[in-house]
């Protein structure tokens, strides 16, 4: 047994070194990594840390950061505003611990989840593995030990996004390379949107079919926040997250679902429904929740007519 | 619990290494409380189903031993109704329900559907049918009632074969479960790379061509007739490597123990007729079918046209097994329509062949059954993905229409096959590796090469199973059976 143990620990080892290199050589490369997309991360801790309260936090996914203009946002709601969001595969649970520590009283944080969040995404994908290789001291935000599996698990499929991506080249995909250096001074991406749309409207693939694979576990998250941030006198609320009339129609049995347990059961404020925030596919850029500069500003102006109900 | 899942990777080299550690009279427990434990991951309530079906053939087994004549036979149809109602209640309620009221609808009669919203228990058909091996061959005489409770119900239950087979008999698995297995160097190693060979085969193969098959049998009228020609020759390999891989790792964890279980694959796809592919392929559940209701109907013992019935049914009920939907039982049919053709024109294929001089000629005769066999295996597998059979005929339609490849065939086939390339690849890897076995056993061949170039292979193999794997918790797709 001794020595069966030696040869799995040596193949173990030839194995970690090799995915090591990997890691390494594909975050060297100019759109990755530290200089990547996800890296946006790091700016926007900073922003958030030096944006002085009462702000305006908005948590969420790529929908905010290639969705929303958050300069019209602050100049509608006299009001700082700081984008946080960068990608919905860190999870629910992530996001919304990224801003527990730095509320304020007088802030108010909107939470705009893709649906995703609801129906098995809620403690985040490969995408989260990535985001902590690159931000490290976000290994702060896992407190649950759901999130550390996910991470464990997960990591397998990071690693082997990166080697596919590095034959490939990073961030080009878009004919064009969103990465750090993107993000203006609210967290807003900017350089797509002028960009044709090219989004494909197919099933988000929620739930198997015939089922509603809601995830009960999501709604008590998002009330625990609130209970959390109202100590800290801070708003809580959750908007919904803009998508094609076409995606809707698709899977309105899931959307419509997740809107009523949502509803059902939120101890905070939910402004609208999934239906006010449809957008003909024409607004949308290359995925149903990044917008053009149309789209964009159509929902931005909904969003604001939103706060002003409750500001 | 799925083998391909983070949980497994932690669950088995504990469950292993206590297993050699434990003195050998507690290894059975262990295992018993591992492979409930592997069980309760899905749904822990549905243990009570294994229960309960373990509890009521321990008990029918030993009173069909002590037992004769009527009440023999009585206990025996108890047991067969026991489970098979069990399966019945699960996996078809809903189906017939679904069909008396299409039925009850086209007579213009009111019924009233009532369907259960339950979940089928994973593996249910696998661990129902093998448990009634066990009371068949005690009632045949051919095995002696098991006294041990646990040691019976970890044979129901032994966790490498609990959800998706093979479908072990008696004879073969609960003499083991008593013998006292050592750990052996040779042995260990060669269960680790089988269960190796079987990832790749699951997670670079199968879950890869997936990616590509799903959204074409999902939505087939939205796809000319090259991409679901393609889809359907992939299909047949992604199910043939989802399945055989889930088999081969449970074959390796099951050897790394000590056990041996049976073999349920033989390079199918190189069958050379239908009969031939049935001997080579899910070995466990034909030969099943063929000992306990080809051979009880008559078999071939009967005269020609009830031979031939015999024959049909076993694969009509075959199909059903596989799935509540009738594609199922379309699929199975298929089979049964094939061989009953084999039968009918052995005569005329005979002299075909011999009129074409290839009858002699083994090196052009058998690429060409391989061929043929191939393709009509891979034309069934369009029943048995198709989501129903209004699908299916769609495809067929599609694929055999003239349309279906009009404009530039070429490039369009070129860019369905660059969107499946790994798993095109892998399949060219997998068919040199099952060629190569014709020879010799794979295990034998590795063995015999130098130490570098074996790790090396060990070496590409790991890599590529975690580079180009697919790990997102994908089901094998025997698990809905």
């Amino acid at each position: 047994m001794i020595k069966l143990l030696g040869r799995i620990c040596l193949l173990s080892g030839m194995v970690a070194i090799s995915w090591l290199l990997v890691i390494v050589l594909a975050n060297s490369q100019s759109n990755s990594g530290s200089k990547g997309y996800l890296a946006g991360i790091i700016d926007k801790h900073r922003l958030l840390g030096e944006t002085s309260p009462p702000r305006i936090i908005l948590v969420g996914g790529s929908n905010l950061a290639l969705g929303l203009d958050s300069g019209m946002v602050h100049r509608e709601m006299s009001t700082n505003v700081v984008n946080m969001g960068v990608n919905a595969g860190v999870g629910l649970k992530f996001m919304l611990n990224e801003v527990r520590s730095a509320l304020r009283s007088g802030d108010t944080v909107i939470i705009i989840p893709e649906y995703e969040q609801f129906y098995g995404y809620r403690n985040g994908g490969t995408t989260l593995v990535e985001t902590l290789s690159i931000y490290p001291e976000g290994i702060r935000y896992l407190d649950s030990a759901d999130q550390w599996l996910m991470v464990v698990s997960q990591f397998p499929g990071y690693a082997q996004g990166l080697f596919l991506r590095f034959f490939k080249g990073f961030g080009t995909a878009n004919g064009f390379a969103i990465n750090r250096s993107s993000y203006n001074e609210y967290g807003d991406i900017t350089a797509h949107l002028d960009q044709p749309s090219r989004v494909k409207v197919a099933d988000l693939g929620l739930s198997r079919p015939g089922k509603l694979d809601f995830d009960d576990e999501a709604v008590s998250i998002l009330n625990e926040f609130a209970r959390f941030a109202r100590t800290r006198e801070a708003k809580f609320l959750l908007i919904f997250p803009p998508l094609p009339a076409a995606q809707y129609d698709i899977n309105r049995e899931q959307i419509e679902y997740a809107y009523a347990r949502i509803k059902g059961e939120a101890e905070f404020a939910v402004l609208g429904s999934p239906r006010d925030y449809l957008f003909p596919t024409s607004y949308f850029f290359d995925t149903v929740y990044h917008l053009n500069r149309q789209g964009r500003a159509a929902r931005t102006e909904k969003l604001i007519d939103a706060l002003k109900t409750v500001h | 619990m799925l083998f391909n899942s983070f949980q497994f990777f932690v669950f088995f080299p504990i469950v292993t290494l206590a297993f050699f550690v434990l003195p050998h009279r507690y290894r059975w427990i262990w295992l018993l409380v591992a492979s409930c434990y592997f069980y309760m991951v899905f749904v822990p309530a549905y243990i009570l189903i294994l229960f309960f079906t373990i509890g009521v053939d321990y008990a029918v087994g030993i009173l069909i031993e002590n037992a004769e004549g009527r009440r023999k036979r009585l206990l025996l149809v108890a047991s067969i109704l026991g489970n098979i109602g069990v399966l019945g209640f699960f996996k078809y309620f809903n189906f017939v329900q679904m069909n008396l009221a299409g039925m009850a609808a086209a007579l213009d009669w009111n019924y009233p559907i009532q369907l259960l919203n339950i979940a089928l228990p994973l593996g249910l058909s696998f661990h129902t049918f093998r448990s009634l091996s066990y009371t068949i061959e005690v009632y045949r005489g051919n095995f002696q009632a098991e006294r041990h409770l646990g040691l019976f119900a970890l044979y129901v239950m032994f966790y490498p074969e609990l959800v998706a087979g093979p479908i072990e008999r008696p004879q073969n698995l609960l003499p083991q479960l008593r013998e006292r297995h050592e750990f052996d160097y040779e042995r260990v190693t060669d269960g680790l790379k089988l269960m190796a060979w079987g990832f790749f085969k699951k997670l670079v193969i199968a879950d890869r061509l997936a990616d590509f098959v799903n959204p074409i049998y999902n939505q087939p009228a939205a796809y000319p007739g090259v991409a679901l020609a393609l889809a359907t020759i992939l299909f047949a390999y992604q199910i043939y490597c989802d399945f055989s891989g889930y088999t081969d790792i449970a074959t390796g964890a099951a050897q790394v123990m000590g056990f041996k279980l049976m073999r349920n694959f033989q390079r199918p796809y190189f069958a050379i007729s239908i009969a031939d592919f049935w001997r080579r392929w899910h070995i466990s559940l034909s030969t099943w079918f063929r000992d306990y209701l080809y051979v009880p109907l008559g078999g071939n013992r009967v005269p020609k046209w009830r031979w031939q019935l015999n024959l049909f049914i076993t694969f009509l009920v075959s199909g059903l097994w596989h799935g509540a939907n009738w594609t199922f039982v379309a699929w199975g049919a298929l089979h049964g329509l094939y061989l009953l053709l084999s039968i009918w024109t052995s005569g005329i294929r005979m002299r075909m062949s011999r009129v074409l001089g290839i009858d002699s000629s083994l090196d052009l005769l058998r690429p060409l059954q391989v061929v043929a066999t191939f393709s009509l295996v891979s034309f069934a597998w369009i029943f048995f993905r198709a989501s129903t059979i209004q699908d299916a005929f769609l495809i067929i339609q599609h694929i055999f229409s003239p349309s279906g490849y009009s404009g530039t065939i070429g490039e369009t086939l070129l860019t369905y096959l660059n969107m499946s390339k790994v798993g095109i690849v892998s399949i060219m890897i997998l068919s040199i590796a099952e060629l190569a076995q014709a020879r010799a056993s794979l295990r034998v061949m590795v063995r015999s090469q130098p130490a570098w170039l074996r790790w090396a292979a060990y070496y590409v193999l790991v890599m590529s199973i975690l580079l180009l794997g697919k790990f997102s918790d994908q089901r094998f797709i025997y698990f809905q059976f």
